[in-house]
Parts: structure tokens; C-alpha cells; sequence
């Protein structure tokens, strides 16, 4: 009888629970890792641009379905100053999350922000050459001032607005300034970030109704755990789901594979500053050792002859599809030893019995990949570095947290590092300047992970920041990714598309390309 | 004990592991016109998958699937057909992509004067003569000599009138050979003109190739499967300016094998709506009046609500659809298969695009762009139809979106000889587009 009761009293637990979370219960997601900073200003990954766009508002945005340009603050646009600027006026009755309203203080002040030198953010100095100001003509008019005429203006308006209040008016804005714990934006959610995730709440406005009253972004750890914890309705979404378990994924009647349009390529950054490492030869060595069908195969998963493969090779810092890429550059699918050895020869290295020397003592490289891309491309730190050993080089391997990715390898500090094994992301824009011009104040090369310097380089991404016509922007493109097939800063490996998984009882869960959430008030979701 | 009883609560079970009832989401009498069902009766399949033909066809290598098939027939009618509408779609991305570059609101300084010649070219394939009549026959001063003569020669075939997209024999004009059935025509490599602009050049491929290869193929088709079964499979699939027919069609087993029209019914329906039939109620009507023999128009005709369709309705549908064509074919066939669940994708895509169509009959550019996202997602594995991703590259173009356009037009280019032309347009217009955008930095 007392088993019995218990069992009830368990089932009634269940039951009871189960309406409670039903109501109570947020959509919860996995990420690649937590953001690093909820200040729009300072985002340094995809995660950080993802987490931004549910928190606050850019001023304008394309609509993910019919590509659109529009606003969700801005109320109606004209051209001003003879084509120099444009003056918006804003919509009325739009709230900061606290409750402040928002208007043309805050357009400027954000503007201001970005062009004031001593705010150190990377998208600001590239802003500089597109802002010349900004005046607050009125409570909600912006007069917003350009360098030079630009064709289709608002274009240049896709960026994020912050509240004046929030930083005393102070433009000079510090990525440690509490806002990047505890920001107020426009955006359809209010975030906290947790030792653990962060947690959305809806944040009803005149602009934004999110009928998800509550989200939570978790860190996602082994793959396998993610996409069991979603197939047992544990999280309801993956934002990124490894190659090797999409089938998995697919083969779930409650589980849906969506589209996430990103452009990303792989690669391994090599430490030029290494002595080992300075001759081209070697870097050109390095490169033919790769068998990158092998890596590909045994990592990503994809059979050698496998049409329409998510994973295609690339030879220089573009996607194929990309019109910067320049087709004449041949891409390298399996290695070449005997080419690589004569390489290593020439430059300096000496075979002693089966392990590569220089300089008397043999060559051990330190090899360290970004600890997330580990789990999306499984052991490719392993396998590069089994590719090496055989072909005579000693390997230290390392998976680098995202903390210290972004402190060290994004700043120019992981010279102890020979390779590291990353991946970058481009929206609309594919400007590869922070990669490989020299670091300088002007914020060139501000993502130069060894401090790259090759005065050709430089003058090519020069060229393209100064084109005048697309095809000169094209050339210079062109002539740069030759030229790093030759160089080799990279071991340039492959492009990888990004699919989301989301379970079934969310709906409405359109995705934009890059930004992910533009659409999030359309989301729906049933617990 | 509570803990985990309040943890089973918030978690669930693995939904996956319940047993799916039986879904009947449309008549049965619909179901059992599909080719899905009609292959799943026994001694049908095999002689079909048996074929050299097939099987190429299956991985749409449509070079080898030609020279397998080879003789007139209703195969190689489709073949046929199927690359006029592919090199039909991919004309109307590059068109698309031409004007939205340099058309008169996006003319920069420093764009070369012959970019005129391919805006009249465009214009023509998108069916706006008067607009075409004001850009050709600007460029006969051009120094590139090709261009020039092209230029002319379009000029002289718009003042004549009549016929613009069918096939040219004019020398000028990319001139192909005789049609023949069961052939694929070389084509011109591109680009077709390397126009000097400042200290650099513009590439670009003519639009006028791919209009003849497409017309080539269309005349091959005539001569292998008829008039009426050539226009019908191509409907779906034309250009803006051309007429299309609405006279319903019975489609055999291998017009339809393999394809996103699961029945004749799904095609005629299909055909009416690109055809003109608009409106609500008129929509309505068609649908209820075809859902007996079309299972799209049986599941979209319950996903109405006023003024347009309800997208999760169809998203929910769609879904549901395949699993009661496997029910069907597993009946059909005695047994469960493998490929029954293959076959049965092809049914949800090809709801989605009769949805697309019905969004677009209805002025609902949002609902036809969300069923379009929904569709690129279901078109994977056998059900990446060639025709429905060039048909969404020419849309992404179309929306000035170049982006998502050329990654699907780049994966899908090599499908047949001189489709790879257009891709200079393409670049062009994410060339203008990319550097018209704000900043951008590298993340990861």
C-alpha cells in the first residue's frame, strides 16, 4: 500500500512538474561557447554578434526573408548635405530595457562612441572611415554625417545603437565597463549573463513583442551529449551542429536541420616568427605535408569523391563562391613529401634518421586549436599533428580555451604557438585586412594572429580599401590571395557550411544570415 | 526521489521513441496517383533503376544520363527539358544580377558604357522589350568588336519583333548546331568579354548563350517528346515574358519518376497558378477542386487562413505528408524498403514549392520567401533538385541578395556546359552589393 502511494505521489510529482515547466520552462539552446562580452562594441566572436542581436537593435537590417532593408527604430530617412549625410528621423515611444526612452542622443552618442580614438574597438577605427558625425537635431531627429557620398547610405547604417544614459555620456567607451555584463538595449530580449549562460527575458517595446518569455544559452560541451540532450527535449536548439551528427539529427522526426548562412573557412595560422619557420620553404613545406582529403575524411567526414559536399577545399582566405577568390590559385588535396622534403632541404632543415632538424636539433612543433572547433571537426588537432610526425616533425598539441583565445591568439600573444587551427566568419563583408596587414594603430591587422608583415600584402589590401571600381577591389583580391597561397601566414584547409538543429515545437524560428536572431519576435515555442 | 520526478517532468522522454500513429493528412485516392505509390507496386521499380539512365539521372549527371537514355522517348524528353529550364533559371539569375548592377538607379561612375548591350539582353530575358529597346544598340562604337556585333544584332531582332527567346541562328548570336536529340551542345567558355574599365577590366558572360542553349534544348525535347509534354514540364520553370498553358496534361510514369511533381495533377495545378489564377477565392477553388488527384493540393488546401496561407500549417503538413506515402508504398509493395523514405522526400519539397507559388498568386512575398527558406532546408540529400536551387539562387539574386544566391548557384554551375557564364554576373552584383555594406570584421 505504501509502495503504492509512493508511486502516485511520484507520478503526481511528474504530472505537477510537468505543467509547471510547461509554463515556466525557457527554450533553452547550446552555443559554441559563451560570449565574451555583451557589448556590441567589442564583439570578437560569432557567438558575441549572435548574442548582440537579441539584445539590441541596429538601425537598419535586411529582412532574412525578402532581404529588405529596413528599420525597426527609424521612422522615415532623407538624404542631407548634398548627399554627405542622411537625417533620420526615429520612431517615438521606442523604451530602453530600463525603461529610458530612446532617441537621436543615443544615435549620436553611439556614433561618437565609435569615432572617438580612445574607445578601443575594432569595428569603431573601421567606422572612422565612414562617419564624419553625427548632430541630435531633435528629441528624434539624427543627422547622421558621412566621409564622403555614399550610394545607397543606409547600407552604412547596419550598426547598433546604445544608450547614452547607460555611459554618463562618456564616448571614450572601455570593453571592462559594466555595461558588457549588464547592458540596456532595444532589442527583443534583456540578457544577464550567468557564471554558466546567459538568460534572455522578453522585453516587450513598441517595436518588439518576443512571445518566448524566457530563453538560455548554454555552452555546449561533446557534441554527443548536445544532440542527445535535444533529442530528449533537454535544450531545444543547436546553433551549430558538428558534420558528423547532422544524419543523427536528421533522422529525428522531433528535430528539424535548418540553414545558418555563414561564410567560413578553415585554417592553420603559422608563426612566421619562428626561426624554423621564417623561410617560405618551410611554411610551403608545411602546407604540402597536409593530406587535407585525409584530414577532411577522418575529422568532417566527407567520402573522398563525395559531390556537394558541405566541405569544400579553398587555397586562399575565401570561400569558393566568393568572387575574391581567385580560381587560378590551385588547391592542394593530398600532400606531396617528396616536394615538401626538397622544400625542407632548401631551407635549411636536415633529415636525421626519420625526424627533421634545424640547426642541430629537432624540430617540435607546438601546435594549439581553438578547444570549440575541436568538437566540431573531431581530433583534427590529432590528425594534423599525426600528419606532421610522420612526415619527421616532433608535435605538442594543445586546445585552447576561449578565454585564452581571445587574450592571447586574437591579440598577437600565442608566440609560443608554431600553428594554430582556427576558423573565421564573414557576413556581407569580406574584408580580410585585420588577418594579415601589419598590426598598426590604425587598427590594420587588428586579428593578425603571429603579426604577419609582408610590405606586398600590405600595399594589396591597400589597394582594395582604396578601389575606386569593384573590379580594381576584385584585382587587388585576386592578386592577394595569390600571393598568400604563396606566403603562407595560413595553411589554408576548407570551407564548412553551419547547420542549426532545432526541435519541432519551435516554430517561426527563421534564421538570418550571420546576425541568427533578426527575426527572433517571429520564434515560437510550445514546451 | 522528487528531484528526479521534477527532473522526468522538465525533460521528457525521447519523443522520438513513440510510436507515430498512422497520419493520413490527404485522401488516399490522392496518394495512390503518385509516382511514389505507382513504383512501389511490385515489377515496377526494378526495370527503372536498372537503367543506366536512372541511375545517372539520380545523382542529375545529366551529361551521362543523356547518353544512356539517347533515343526519342519521354526520358529523353525530360533530360531535355529539364536543362532548358535549368539553363532557362540560370539566364534569369544572370539577368536578374545584370539589372540589379547596373540598372539605372545603381549606374556608378567608372562602369563601361557596354554594360547597355547587357542590360538590353537582360531586359529581353526578363520580358520588358521597351526597356530593352533602351539600352540595345548603344554599343556599336564599342572597340570589342564580338560585343559590338552582338549588340546589332539584338537591336535588329527587337526592331523585327517576335520570337526573342527562341533559338537563333544569326552568327552573332551564339550559334549552336541542329538540334539533335540526345545531344548536349558545346558552349562558348566565358567570360564572353573582358570590357576595359579604368586600369582594370569588367568580365562578363553573355546572357544570349545560355537563352540558346536553353532554346536548344527545348527544340531537342520537342523532337524527342512532343510539343505538349516539352511546354508542360518546362511551365513551371519559364522565363517572366513567356506564355505558359494551362490545358491539364496526363503525364506518364517517366515524366514524373524521380521529380518534385508527384502526380500529373500537382503539375497541372502548378501550371495554372504561375499561368494567372490569383486571388483568394480563385486559389481556393483550384485547390479543392484538384485535391482529390494532387496530394499538395490536398494538404495545402487545408492550410488557408485568410488573407494567405498559414505557414506553420504547411510546415506541419508537408512534414506529415511523407510518412503516409510510405504507408501507402509499403502497402503497395508487400513490405517495408529503404527507398520508400527516399522517395517519399521528394513529396515535401514538392508541397513547399505548389506553397511558393500559391504565397505568390496571393501577393504574399513574406509567406512565399518563408516557404522558400523552409524548402532550401528539406532540398537535401535525393531531394536536391537542381531546378528548385537554381530557381532559389535566381530569387536570392532577385532580392539583391547575391550572397546566399551565388553559394547555391556555385554548388549547383557545373550541372550542365556554359552554365558557369553567369557567374560573372553574379559576381558583379555581390561585388556592388558586399562594398555598398557597412563594416565588417572576421569573427570566430
Amino acid at each position: 500500500m505504501r509502495r503504492r502511494a509512493r508511486h502516485l505521489f511520484f507520478a503526481m510529482a511528474v504530472a505537477g512538474s510537468a505543467l509547471l515547466c510547461a509554463q515556466t520552462r525557457p527554450m533553452s539552446f547550446y552555443e559554441e561557447t559563451l560570449p565574451s562580452t555583451l557589448n556590441p562594441l567589442f564583439a570578437r566572436s560569432m557567438v558575441d554578434s549572435r548574442v548582440h542581436e537579441m539584445i539590441f537593435d541596429r538601425l537598419y537590417f535586411h529582412s532574412p526573408i525578402t532581404n529588405e532593408l529596413t528599420s525597426r527604430l527609424v521612422e522615415s530617412w532623407a538624404v542631407a548635405e548634398g548627399g554627405k549625410a542622411v537625417r533620420l528621423t526615429l520612431k517615438k515611444g521606442v523604451k530602453w530595457h530600463d525603461g529610458a526612452p530612446f532617441g537621436a542622443d543615443d544615435v549620436c552618442f553611439t556614433i561618437d562612441a565609435l569615432l572617438n580614438p580612445d574607445t578601443p574597438s575594432v569595428l569603431g577605427e573601421k567606422q572612422r572611415a565612414i562617419f564624419r558625425g553625427c548632430k541630435s537635431e531633435s528629441k528624434n531627429v539624427a543627422l547622421v554625417q558621412f566621409t564622403k557620398i555614399f550610394h545607397n547610405p543606409l547600407e552604412r547604417l547596419a550598426i547598433y545603437v546604445l544608450p547614452v544614459h547607460s555611459f554618463n555620456g562618456n564616448t571614450a567607451i572601455q570593453p571592462d565597463h559594466e555595461f558588457a555584463a549588464h547592458p540596456q538595449g532595444t532589442g527583443p530580449a534583456k540578457g544577464a549573463r550567468g557564471r554558466r549562460g546567459v538568460t534572455f527575458n522578453s522585453a516587450p517595446n513598441l517595436h518588439h513583442k518576443l512571445s518566448i518569455p524566457t530563453m538560455s544559452l548554454q555552452e555546449g560541451s561533446d557534441p554527443l551529449v548536445q544532440v542527445r540532450t535535444l533529442q530528449n527535449d533537454g535544450v531545444q536548439g543547436i546553433i551549430a551542429v558538428p558534420p558528423g551528427y547532422r544524419a543523427d539529427v536528421a533522422a529525428s522526426d522531433n528535430l528539424a536541420l535548418k540553414s545558418y548562412d555563414l561564410r567560413s573557412w578553415w585554417f592553420v595560422a603559422v608563426n612566421q616568427n619562428k626561426v624554423y619557420l621564417k623561410d617560405k620553404r618551410s611554411r610551403q613545406a608545411l602546407d604540402m605535408l597536409l593530406n587535407r582529403t585525409e584530414l577532411r575524411e577522418f575529422t568532417i567526414g566527407v567520402k573522398p569523391n563525395e559531390q556537394n559536399s558541405p566541405c569544400e577545399f579553398i587555397s586562399g582566405p575565401f570561400v569558393q563562391s566568393s568572387p575574391y577568390y581567385n580560381r587560378s590559385v590551385p588547391v592542394r588535396p593530398v600532400s606531396d613529401r617528396d616536394t615538401a622534403e626538397t622544400l625542407l632541404l632548401e631551407a635549411g632543415f636536415e633529415q636525421v634518421g626519420s625526424r627533421w632538424h634545424q640547426n642541430g636539433e629537432p624540430v617540435t612543433l607546438k601546435i594549439g586549436i581553438k578547444a570549440s572547433l575541436d568538437l566540431e571537426a573531431p581530433d583534427l588537432l590529432s590528425y594534423i599533428g599525426n600528419q606532421l610526425e610522420a612526415a619527421g616533425f616532433g608535435r605538442q598539441e594543445y586546445k585552447i580555451g576561449i578565454d585564452d583565445w581571445n587574450r592571447l591568439v586574437l591579440t598577437g600573444n600565442a608566440q609560443d604557438y608554431d600553428l594554430l587551427v582556427g576558423k573565421w566568419s564573414f557576413g556581407l563583408v569580406e574584408d580580410v585586412n585585420p588577418l594579415f596587414h601589419t598590426r598598426d594603430k590604425q587598427g590594420g591587422g587588428a586579428r593578425n594572429i603571429f603579426g604577419f608583415s609582408n610590405p606586398e600584402v600590405d600595399a594589396l589590401l591597400q589597394d582594395f580599401e582604396k578601389a575606386r571600381l569593384d573590379t580594381q577591389a576584385q584585382d587587388a583580391y585576386h592578386k592577394l590571395h595569390e600571393k598568400l597561397a604563396e606566403e603562407l601566414p595560413y595553411l589554408f584547409l576548407w570551407k564548412l557550411d553551419t547547420k542549426s538543429a532545432w526541435r519541432s515545437n519551435v516554430r517561426g524560428n527563421t534564421i538570418s544570415p550571420f546576425y541568427y536572431w533578426t527575426e527572433l519576435d517571429s520564434w515560437k515555442y510550445k514546451p | 526521489m522528487i528531484l528526479l520526478a521534477i527532473w522526468l517532468g522538465c525533460v521528457g522522454g525521447n519523443d522520438d521513441a513513440e510510436e507515430k500513429s498512422a497520419v493520413q493528412v490527404v485522401s488516399s485516392s490522392a496518394v495512390a496517383t503518385t509516382w511514389m505509390v505507382e513504383v512501389a507496386a511490385p515489377g515496377i521499380l526494378a526495370p527503372l533503376v536498372r537503367h543506366e539512365g536512372w541511375q545517372a539521372y539520380h545523382g542529375r549527371d545529366y551529361s551521362t544520363a543523356m547518353a544512356r537514355f539517347g533515343d526519342p522517348g519521354v526520358p529523353t524528353a525530360r533530360m531535355h527539358t529539364e536543362l532548358s529550364a535549368l539553363y532557362r533559371l540560370t539566364a534569369l539569375a544572370q539577368a536578374r544580377a545584370i539589372v540589379l548592377t547596373w540598372g539605372e538607379d545603381q549606374r556608378r561612375e567608372g562602369d563601361p558604357p557596354e554594360v547597355d548591350y547587357l542590360l538590353g539582353v537582360a531586359h529581353v530575358l526578363l520580358g520588358d522589350a521597351d526597356a530593352a529597346g533602351k539600352h540595345l544598340g548603344k554599343s556599336g562604337g564599342s572597340t570589342l568588336s564580338a560585343l559590338s556585333r552582338a549588340d546589332i544584332a539584338w537591336k535588329e531582332r527587337l526592331d523585327a519583333g517576335g520570337g526573342l527567346l527562341s533559338l537563333s541562328e544569326h552568327a552573332d548570336l551564339f550559334p549552336l548546331s541542329v538540334p539533335q536529340v540526345g545531344g548536349m551542345p558545346d558552349a562558348v567558355e566565358a567570360p564572353h568579354y573582358v570590357i576595359p574599365t579604368g586600369d582594370t577590366a569588367l568580365k562578363a558572360g553573355d546572357p544570349t548563350q545560355l537563352l540558346q542553349l536553353a532554346a536548344w534544348h527545348e527544340a531537342a525535347a520537342i523532337m524527342a517528346g512532343g510539343e505538349t509534354l516539352t511546354a508542360a514540364l518546362l511551365d513551371p520553370w519559364r522565363l517572366p515574358g513567356e506564355a505558359r498553358g494551362v490545358d491539364p496534361i496526363e503525364l506518364p510514369l517517366e515524366a514524373r519518376f524521380l521529380s518534385i511533381w508527384s502526380s500529373s495533377e500537382d503539375l497541372n495545378v502548378v501550371r495554372s497558378l504561375d499561368a494567372g489564377v490569383s486571388g483568394l477565392e480563385e486559389v481556393q477553388t483550384l485547390l479543392e477542386t484538384k485535391r482529390g488527384a494532387s496530394i499538395y493540393a490536398g494538404v495545402l488546401s487545408k492550410c488557408f487562413v485568410e488573407p494567405s496561407l498559414d505557414v506553420e500549417c504547411v510546415f506541419r503538413r508537408a512534414a506529415d505528408l511523407p510518412d503516409q506515402l510510405v504507408s501507402a508504398m509499403d502497402e503497395a509493395a508487400g513490405m517495408a524498403k529503404v527507398d520508400h523514405r527516399d522517395f517519399a522526400a521528394y513529396s515535401r519539397l514538392g508541397v513547399l514549392n505548389m506553397g511558393i507559388r500559391i504565397a505568390e498568386a496571393l501577393d504574399d512575398a513574406r509567406t512565399a520567401g518563408l516557404l522558400r527558406i523552409n524548402a532550401l532546408d528539406v532540398a537535401t540529400g535525393v531531394a536536391s533538385e537542381p531546378l528548385f536551387l537554381v530557381d532559389m539562387a535566381a530569387w536570392d539574386v532577385g532580392n539583391r541578395n547575391p550572397h546566399r544566391g551565388k553559394e547555391l548557384f556555385h554548388g549547383q554551375s557545373n550541372r550542365a556546359p556554359g552554365m558557369d557564364g553567369a557567374r560573372y554576373a553574379l559576381d558583379s552584383l555581390y561585388l556592388r552589393v558586399s562594398r555598398d555594406a557597412g563594416v565588417g570584421i572576421p569573427m570566430h
